[in-house]
Formats: C-alpha cells, structure tokens, sequence
C-alpha cells in the first residue's frame, strides 16, 4: 500500500473550521426550505464510495450487495499489513544479527602483521560459520517482506480498480435504487420516529418565553455562535476516521489529527456556554426554584446573577490577559505540528464574553418579568 | 484580602454558601465558579483570581475530554437514525411469548442500546416513546413497566461507552480503557438483575405483565427473518466496544469510528440529512455545554478548597470516627446516595472524586468476611466503577433524578409523576444490591481489565 503523508496545513485547518460551518448552515437552510426527498442522494454514495467504499459500504447504501464483495479483499489488504508490519521488523532483527556477525568476523580476523595463532583462528571460524548462519535468515525475511509487499501491492491494485469502475457504474446504481424505493418504499419499523425532545436543563427558566428587541439581538448572536461551533462535530468524525483509516489500511498515522481536534473541541466548550444559558441547558437544582413563582424565580435570578457575573467578568478579564500573552508571543504548540496556540487560547475570553451578554440578556428579562407583573 | 479562618468554619462556609446558592436557582456551573472566584479573592489574594484561565485551558486541551461531544453526537446521531425502533421491535417480538416479556425486552434493548451511547438521555427518551406505549397497550402495569424503563434507560451511562468513564478518567488520571472495560459486567449484572426482577414479578402475578396474545406472537421463520435487523447495532457495538478492547485504537478514535457508522445507518435509513446533522449537532453542543461548564466551574471549587487543606480536613474527620475501611465506603456510598437525590452526577464527580479517592487510596481493602480484597494498585478503578454503578442510583432517586423526568417528559398524561417515583424504588433497591456485590466481590469489576490488560 501507498503511505499517506498528508500533513495537515495550518491555513487549512482555520480556514475549515471557519468555512465549514458556514456551508453546513448554508445546506441546512436550503435544504429545509426545498424539503428533501427520502431517497437515495448521489452525494452521500459518493461520500461513502470515497471515505469508505474499501469497505463496500457505498452499495450497501444503496442496497446492493455487491457490497459484499469489496470486504474480502479489504481483509486481504489489512492482514497483509499487519503481516509487513511483521516482516519488517523480522528484517531489521535478522540484519542486526547479520550486521553484528560480520562485525564479529571483522574483529576476529587476525591483523595482516600478526601470525597467526590456533586460537584466533578458531575463533575466525566460530564467528564465519555464526555470519553464514546469520545471512540466509535475513535474506529469508528480506524475500518474505518482499513477497508480502507484493501481495498487497496487488490487492491494492484490485480494489483500485473496483473501486473506479463502480465510480463509473454508480449514477446508473442509484437511478435505479430511486426507481425501485418509489414503488416499494423502504419498510419502516412498526413505531415512527420519535420528535425533537428537550435533552437536559430543566427548561424552569421563566425568561425562555420573554422577547424584547435588545435581547433578541443578544441571542441572535449568541445562538448563531454557538450553533457555529456545533457543526465542528461533523469534521471531528472524518477527521478521526482518516486517522484510524490511515494508521491500519495505509500503515501511516497523522501528526495532526488528534491535536486539531481536541483544540477544536476545547474551542467548541467555549462557544457553547452562551448557548446553552440561552436554552436553560445548565443544570440547576430545582427542588425548591421549581416552587417558586415565575415573578420569584426572575427575582431570585436577579439575585443570583451578581456572581455569576462576578464569575465570568473574572473568567473574561483573566482570561483575556491568558490570551493576550499567548498573542504577544506568537504561541505555537510544542509538537511537531506546531500549530498556532492563541486562537485556542482567545477563545475563553471569547466564550466568556458570549456568556456576559447572554447574563445582561437574561438580567434584562428578569427584571421585565418583575416590572411587568406589578405595572 | 488574605483573610484566615480555621478549615472547619470556611468548609462550613464555602459548603453553606454553595447550598444556599443551589436552592436559590443558580445553574451549578456558576454556583462553585462563582463560590472559588469570591473565596480567592477573599481568603487568597486578587492575583490568584489568574490561575482560572490556566486550570480551564488544560480541559480546553485535553485529548480523552474530546470523546465526551463524540459520544454524545453519535447518541444524537442514533437516536434519529431508525435503529433504536427496529431493535426494539425484534428483541419484542423474540420475547413476547414469555410473561413480563416486554419488559424484559425493554431492559434486554437498553442494555444493547448503551453499549453503542454513552449517556442517558438519549436511550431513556426514545425507548420510552416506543416501549412504553407498547407495554401499556399490552396491560402491563404502568409502574413495572416505568420502573424498567428507568432503570433499563439509565445502563446507557454505565455500559461502556460511558461519558462518565471518561469524565472520571480525567478527573483521577486513571486509565480510560481500564474502566471502560471494568463497567461491563456490573453493567451486565444490573441489567441481569432487573431482568430477573421483572420477570419473577411477572411469573408470581401474570396480571403485571401478560406475555403477548398468541394471535400476535411470530413464528420462527419470522424470528429468523427479523434478525436482519439487528446486523446493523451488532456491527456498530463491535465498532465501538471491539476496537477499544482489541486495543487497534483510543477511546477517542473509537468514538469517531462510532459516530461514522451511525451516520451510516442514518443514511441507509435514508433519515441523513443536513437538518438532521443540524439537530444532532445542537444537542450534542448543549449536552457538552453542560458537562464541560460545570467541569470548569467545579475544578477552581475544589482545587479552592483543597489547596486550603479541605481535602486533608476532610479525610482526617473521615478517618478519625475509627471506622473500618468498609465503613468508610460505606460512608462515602451513602454521602453519594444522598448527593444524588439533588445533583446531576457531573457536579458529583467533580466535587467528591478529588476528595474522596486520595481517601480511599489510602486505606487498604482486604475483602469482607473472608472475600478477597482489592489490590491497592486497582483501587483507583475500583472505586471509578463503583462511583458509577452508585450514580446509577442517582438518576432513578426523587426529588431530582434526570431519568424521571426525561421518561416523565414522554409518558402518556394519565401517567403521572407520583406512579414514576414509585415505579422507581423497587429497581434503586436492585442497584443497592448490585452495589453491594459489587464491593463485595472486587472481581466482577477488576477480573476483565486484568484480562485485556495484563499486568
């Protein structure tokens, strides 16, 4: 197999993080507009044939089972790496015996000046006939490293070409998949599909309902930014895929995958606090606030939200300084990949400041509820 | 300010103010980062107010925390992707012939379900808007067929993939894929315990749960035919569990390789579509939100009140009523319980892992009455796990339990919330036992991760 040694470029990696996003919402709102059919899509069997088709699985999206015939020779291809694996290391085991036994041959050859002793000689011998025996068990392993290799050069080769050929024959594949679903549609379970539900929080929060014109610009912001990050979980999964992909099919791991993603999610953490604080997603404990009266729940908000300002105007102002140092230095991460550290860094200041207008948000509303009640 | 008191009264303090907070409504997230913000500022100096962004950049770079939004997405993913709806409607129709047999297939669904997610959430939702009215209509009664969802539900938390797994793995620096292996079989266990609750309830009085009319039961042709429709969690169960045991890639990766397949299904359900991702994508931001604030928040609370000699104060008052080890636990077991009844157990984690396991590490487990004991290498694994069998507890405990209210969030109206409480003690009491076996025999936790990965 080829080895993959693709590194990922720095440019690349903020310029997806940042257009990535953006063409999700762009395809989100298009497709929720245009509605869209419950049919095979050609996009997403292109997707599969590209990032998964070794494994068939772009027919058996589309039900054929002709997938099936793709996983055999996958098979062939990860055993023969395993078994390179093995070869090599067999091969630099037998050359360093080979190496050394020449070595001791070297040493046990008598100078030219000397005369030469019984002793010395018999050490000659023992140390020739221990090269002698060391040479055919490298060549041996050097033959089998080769013999595998090109067992999995063919197998490559093959699913190469499966692989371009079915390219080719996909369109018609997926015509005729259309076809065949409009008239028997894909059997559904017995039960339909359940509906969005509130997945944490408590949804207790009285304000949820209230609307004014400077908080709803609040939350425009914070919502959009948070919804921002969110698309980031779709990158992470090809990115981590690609990963384990390349390390057992292509015997080439990445320098870069895991590091740009866990500071993508470390980004990601930021960017969702305001977020979630718009949608009542941080639990609280509601034994006795649940009690309370919408007008008492808004008045102990108000409350309450003198530390929560104290927190996170400490986390911004702290933070912000964190951040500016990173900036001043031009801070890069300690691996090899090297990439810039201050954006990571910028966003808790970022994050925080999300969360300081999602609090005056919030603090607005409350105090609306109070006034609202007694007027 | 600088200001000093003795331990005892800023424990008081910081622990009281905390409460008071609670009650009056603020998210926990904010109560201890608020809480550690004042208490620096007041008994430590302004400048240590700077330590808060270099305790929060640490998780912001953590490479295990990145599995919590990839377990979660792949739960949101799954949760819309069909498969949960066919799983359930095979494993029912498999079992329906015996009594109580909806039931079980409920827990059976569950248990498969939460060993491809992590949380709870999810599972406990969507099983109960499917199994729910299906056991109803079948005359279950409504409390042992709540009481199974429930406990069933909560196993997605415990069964690896677990988010709280990785969250303790960070918080104690014990190894990911130990826990996650050693959470199997108490997972097991306590699925095999309500099973066999469910099902003795249901052979003493077949009015709980009548086994399906026979008109309604399938045939083995059938059978066979329907389990077409369990390829596709098999194959995801072995994507995520199989590759983390056989050890070809992290937790992490794992979680990637998960959510990959769910995609897959999603689209082979034809159900993938950019408002679908949308919606997966949002929950997952929320869920995250969630976990990872409260986590921000807490470590400044705690790593507060340790730097002040709260963790030594505590163990000395610990260690100081002279109870035997097992006391202790029991103690420690007991202050979860009632912990649980209020908090998420995010907050509980947080808050009690970093005091309590110095604690435990500290004194020796030689087994009770003649059982064997825990090696004090293992102990840190041994405790993760039991910490979360007990958190079990804390989903199904009134007042605050996350179960009861997301299955009270789907349930018809004529269920209220008094008959789930209620339907909720008999399976407490069953994780209380599988607690106690699991103190009681170490081995049903440490025997597994000793196997993959021999010492």
């Amino acid at each position: 197999m080829p080895s993959l040694t693709f590194v990922l470029p720095h440019w690349l990696y903020w310029g997806g993080l940042i257009a990535f996003p953006l063409i999700a919402q762009y395809l989100v709102r298009r497709q929720r507009r245009d509605g869209v059919p419950r049919q095979a899509s050609v996009f997403i069997a292109y997707l599969f044939w590209l990032c998964s088709g070794f494994l068939g699985i772009h027919r058996l999206y589309l039900r054929s089972n002709w997938g099936f015939v793709f996983i055999p020779v996958f098979l062939v291809i990860i055993y023969c790496n395993g078994q390179i694996r093995e070869a090599r290391e067999d091969v630099s085991r037998t050359r360093f015996e080979f190496e050394n036994a020449e070595l001791a041959i070297e040493r046990a050859r008598p100078p030219a000046d000397e005369t030469v002793t019984a002793e010395a000689k018999a050490a000659l011998e023992a140390a020739e006939a221990e090269g002698v025996a060391a040479k055919p068990a490298y060549d041996s392993a050097q033959a089998e490293l080769a013999e595998w290799r090109a067992v999995s050069r063919w197998s490559a080769i093959l699913m190469a070409i499966m692989l371009l050929v079915d390219a080719a024959l996909l369109p018609g594949v997926i015509r005729r998949v259309r076809a065949q679903e409009l008239s028997k549609p894909y059997r559904e379970a017995a039960v339909a599909p359940p509906p969005a539900f509130r997945e944490a929080g408590t949804g207790e929060d009285p304000t949820l309902s209230v609307h004014s014109r400077i908080t709803d610009a609040i939350e425009w912001l914070t919502m959009r930014a948070g919804e921002f990050g969110a698309y980031w979980a779709v990158i992470a999964v090809f990115v981590y895929y690609y990963e384990v992909i390349g390390r057992y099919v292509f015997n080439s791991p990445t320098i870069w995958a895991h590091e740009s993603m866990f500071l993508m999610f470390g980004m990601q953490y930021m960017l969702s606090g305001a977020y979630a604080y718009r949608e009542d997603q941080h639990v609280r404990v509601d034994i006795f606030y649940a009690k309370f009266s919408a007008r008492g729940k808004a008045i102990a908000d108000i409350v309450t939200s003198v530390f929560f300002f104290i927190f996170i105007g400490t986390m911004f102002w702290t933070g912000m300084r964190f951040a500016l140092d990173g900036i001043e230095v031009q801070e890069l991460s300690f691996t090899e990949w090297a990439i810039q550290y201050w954006p990571v860094k910028l966003m808790i200041p970022v994050g925080a400041a999300l969360l300081l207008l999602q609090g005056v948000s919030k603090l607005i509303k409350d105090v609306l509820i109070v006034t609202r009640r007694e007027a | 300010m600088g200001l000093e008191i003795g331990i005892e009264w800023l424990s008081l303090l910081l622990f009281g103010s905390l409460g008071l907070l609670l009650a009056l409504g603020l998210p926990m997230a904010f109560c201890t980062g608020s809480l550690a913000t004042v208490f620096l500022f007041v008994f430590g100096s302004p400048a240590m107010l700077n330590m808060m962004p270099s305790r929060i950049f640490p998780f912001m770079t953590d490479y295990q925390l990145s599995a919590v939004p990839l377990f979660i997405f792949m739960a949101a993913v799954l949760e819309k992707a069909g498969i949960i709806e066919e799983l359930f409607d095979t494993i029912y129709k498999w079992l329906g012939a015996l009594k109580g047999g909806l039931a079980s297939a409920t827990v059976v669904a569950c248990t498969a379900l939460a060993a491809m997610v992590g949380v709870v959430g999810a599972t406990e939702v969507t099983m109960g808007m499917i199994a729910l009215p299906a056991m109803l209509k079948c005359k279950y009664d409504a409390e042992l067929a709540c009481g199974a969802l429930l406990a069933g539900g909560t196993l997605g938390i415990l069964i690896p993939p677990s988010v709280m797994a990785i969250v303790y793995a960070v918080v104690a620096q014990q190894s990911l894929g130990e826990l996650l292996i050693g959470s199997i079989f108490p997972g097991f266990l306590l699925s095999g315990l309500y099973i066999g609750y469910v099902t003795i309830r249901c052979y003493i009085n077949p009015t709980l749960g009548p086994a399906l009319a026979l008109e309604e039961r399938v045939n083995a042709r059938e059978k066979l035919r329907l389990l077409r429709n369990v390829i596709a969690p098999i194959v995801l169960i072995v994507l995520v569990l199989g590759v983390i045991f056989v050890g070809i890639a992290t937790p992490v990766e794992a979680a990637g390789m998960g959510t990959f397949g769910a995609l897959g299904v999603s689209a082979l359900h034809r159900r993938l579509t950019w408002p679908a991702i949308q919606e997966a994508s949002i929950a997952t931001l929320k869920a995250t939100a969630m976990v990872m604030w409260i986590f921000f928040g807490a470590t400044m609370f705690v790593g507060f009140f340790i730097v002040k000699g709260g963790q030594t104060f505590v163990a000395n008052s610990i260690l100081s009523t002279g109870f035997a080890p097992y006391g202790i636990l029991l103690l420690m077991m007991v202050v979860l319980f009632v912990l649980g009844m209020f908090l998420d157990w995010v907050g509980i984690l947080l808050l009690t892992v970093p005091i309590f396991l110095p604690i435990v590490k500290s004194i020796p487990f030689d087994g009770l009455v003649g059982l064997p004991g825990v090696p004090t290498s293992d102990i840190a694994l041994w405790y993760g796990v039991i910490f979360m069998v007990n958190m079990q507890m804390a989903f199904l405990s009134p007042p605050f339990g996350y179960s009861l209210f997301y299955l009270k969030s789907v349930a018809p109206p004529h269920i209220t919330m008094a008959t789930i409480f209620r339907s909720a003690f008999p399976f407490i009491g069953l994780q209380a036992l599988g607690l106690l076996i699991c103190i009681a025999f170490p081995d049903v936790i440490l025997w597994l991760p000793h196997v993959f990965y021999a010492k």
